[in-house]
């Protein structure tokens, strides 16, 4: 399936996946969960939530700037 | 998964929707400013504020908490493509939260940016401890004049990567003065360091911050790479993934443990040149000055 997907303060890019749910797909991106919140449709989502076709995915990194 | 009231959570642990989980972050620090009585009703509160989400989230809720004055500290470094993306930011919510809004630079207080202090004299000196001297003197000193007690956003996170880093360099004195109020020696001219978000990691700062629908800059210091923090940072977030609770066991193992940490603080003096509290009779930040 495709989705859009795009890291904190960039754009949007489609991305084919197999992952059927965020931890999933933060997985197969090489992304520790632990380092990272999730919005699913503009909602701050949980790591069982499952994800389709068409979802817009934004990855924010919890890191402090400096 | 879903809060106990039904509602779709936003965060695994603890396990809560948006609305109990903003109650849970603000009865946390309420808990922890009383428990570890971190400052008095009267004391006026110096923020210090670099912009990002965690100095942002805690000066939004010492204003909102607690009955004190609040000030809000921002140090303007020098580090070109960060500084300037985050500045604005710290001027947008002071105003919105109606906080006063301070702001001292490297070059107005030492006469160089950071940027200019690296590609001079400074080759053998990494930028992370460079630029800590010169903010530590800056918020010490100008936090005094300012009001009572300084409150950082350090973190659960930052916490225990300072554990981990005191260890790998065998500093027990650095060590002895962690805790929600940094130092173990009380001096006039030392202004107390208060740390209340300290049991809280990244994430939920994070979570917080978003939830709240704040706002901040992407744009991360070009110099943390080069850190020994950065290595220690992605070896316990691996740990924190693989066993879920660990950040947070080993602050409260490392509180448990600090009284019987013995340590060799050297005497407070006073630096001859800039009358700052030193271990020795020049400063660091005065040494490092006068190598420009």
């Amino acid at each position: 399936m495709e989705i859009k997907i795009k890291n904190y303060g960039e754009e949007s890019v489609l991305k084919k996946t197999k992952s059927s749910d965020i931890k999933g797909l933060l997985i197969e991106l090489s992304v520790n969960p632990e380092t990272v919140i999730v919005r699913l449709n503009n909602e701050i989502v949980t790591l069982d939530m499952n994800i389709q076709s068409g979802d817009d995915i934004e990855i924010i990194p919890v890191v402090s700037g400096g | 998964m879903r809060c106990k009231c039904g509602k779709p959570a936003i965060i695994e642990k603890p396990l809560l929707c948006k609305d109990h989980f903003q109650k849970w972050v603000e009865k946390e620090i309420r808990s922890n400013v009383r428990k570890h009585k971190l400052f008095t009703k009267e004391d006026i509160l110096v923020c210090a504020v670099s912009g990002g989400k965690d100095s942002l989230t805690v000066m939004y809720l010492m204003k909102k908490l607690f009955p004190n004055k609040v000030n809000c500290l921002t140090v303007d470094e020098g580090i070109k493509g960060y500084r300037d993306t985050t500045l604005p930011y710290v001027k947008r919510y002071c105003k919105e939260w109606d906080i006063p809004l301070h702001v001292f630079s490297f070059k107005a207080e030492f006469g160089k940016a950071l940027d200019k202090m690296k590609s001079a004299n400074c080759e053998t000196s990494p930028n992370c401890s460079l630029c800590g001297v010169f903010r530590r003197n800056i918020m010490n000193r100008k936090s005094r004049e300012i009001g009572d007690v300084l409150i950082t956003g350090h973190n659960l996170d930052d916490e225990v990567q300072t554990i981990f880093m005191n260890l790998i360099q065998n500093d027990y004195n650095r060590l002895a003065r962690m805790g929600f109020i940094a130092g173990i020696k009380r001096h006039k001219k030392f202004i107390p360091r208060i740390k209340p978000l300290r049991t809280l990691s990244e994430k939920q700062i994070a979570t917080y911050f978003f939830s709240k629908e704040f706002d901040t800059s992407p744009v991360e210091c070009p110099y943390v790479t080069t850190s020994l923090r950065h290595v220690v940072r992605e070896q316990l977030n691996d740990l924190e993934f693989k066993y879920p609770g660990s950040k947070l066991s080993i602050l409260n193992w490392f509180d448990k443990i600090k009284s019987t940490i013995e340590t060799e603080e050297s005497e407070i003096i006073i630096c001859t040149r800039c009358g700052e509290p030193s271990s020795k009779s020049i400063c660091e930040a005065c040494e490092t000055i006068s190598t420009f």
